[in-house]
């Protein structure tokens, strides 16, 4: 259990900053969209999370170990 | 030695943060996984319902936590999913697991689906530090960790 935790983990962290490095080009080919990402690409994309999450279902792919962001068309900026 | 998690260097909402992956378990369910920002200036931990709706977790209904928290200029609601068993991957690469109080932050002063609600992220809060004694180190080759710090 705690090594399948740790697999998933190490995947999904790669993916989050492979992600970070794609997130400008992701902004002009899907802006204001949802984007699944993984293994260096775009594995879904559409207007609403339920749409993604039945793509990667489609897919087999698990969304909960899937990076799903939100890409808005031009970036906001936020102090919190 | 004590706990010693790597902490990311990543972008959200415009700017760099201290960020950090975990994976969360949620009763029986399977584990999902998620980003956050590590925030001192957040008292809780919160999850974004953009990264709860990855799953299939019945969140709506769950006891609200705090009806009214402003964030960035967005009005959220608390509800609190319970305690949940969070993991992070630590700097020998081993899965850390701790219990942690969860809230799913819910926005309620923007239209549902607007771009800005969309994009909220998920932060590590203050409580989680609290209880298990840890801090955000910077360490002088430009790495930083979360850390059990004597």
């Amino acid at each position: 259990m705690a090594n399948q935790v740790l697999v998933s983990l190490e995947s999904y962290e790669k993916d989050f900053m492979d992600f970070q490095k794609k997130i400008q080009n992701i902004r002009k080919s899907n802006p204001d969209q949802f984007i699944a990402f993984g293994q260096g690409k775009i594995l879904a994309s559409g207007e609403s999370i339920e749409r993604v999450r039945n793509e990667l279902e489609k897919l087999n792919i698990d969304p909960q170990k899937t990076v799903i962001e939100f890409v808005s068309k031009n970036e906001i900026k936020m102090i919190v | 030695m004590g706990i010693k998690i790597p902490l990311l260097k990543a972008v959200s909402l415009g700017y760099e943060r201290d960020m950090i992956t975990f994976s969360i378990k949620y009763g029986s369910l399977p584990n999902f996984y998620a980003n956050a920002i590590l925030d001192t200036g957040c008292p809780f931990c919160v999850i974004s319902e953009s990264t709860i709706q990855k799953t299939r977790i019945s969140y709506k209904d769950k006891p609200v936590h705090h009806r009214q928290v402003w964030l960035g200029g967005i009005l959220f609601e608390l509800r609190c999913l319970g305690e949940c068993e969070i993991f992070f991957r630590d700097n020998e690469n081993k899965s850390i697991p701790f219990k942690q109080e969860i809230y799913v932050g819910i926005p309620i002063s923007l239209k549902k689906g607007t771009i800005l609600s969309q994009q909220i992220p998920c932060f590590i809060g203050k409580d989680f530090l609290d209880k298990n004694f840890l801090s955000i180190i910077r360490s002088k080759d430009g790495k930083t960790y979360l850390q059990e710090v004597d």
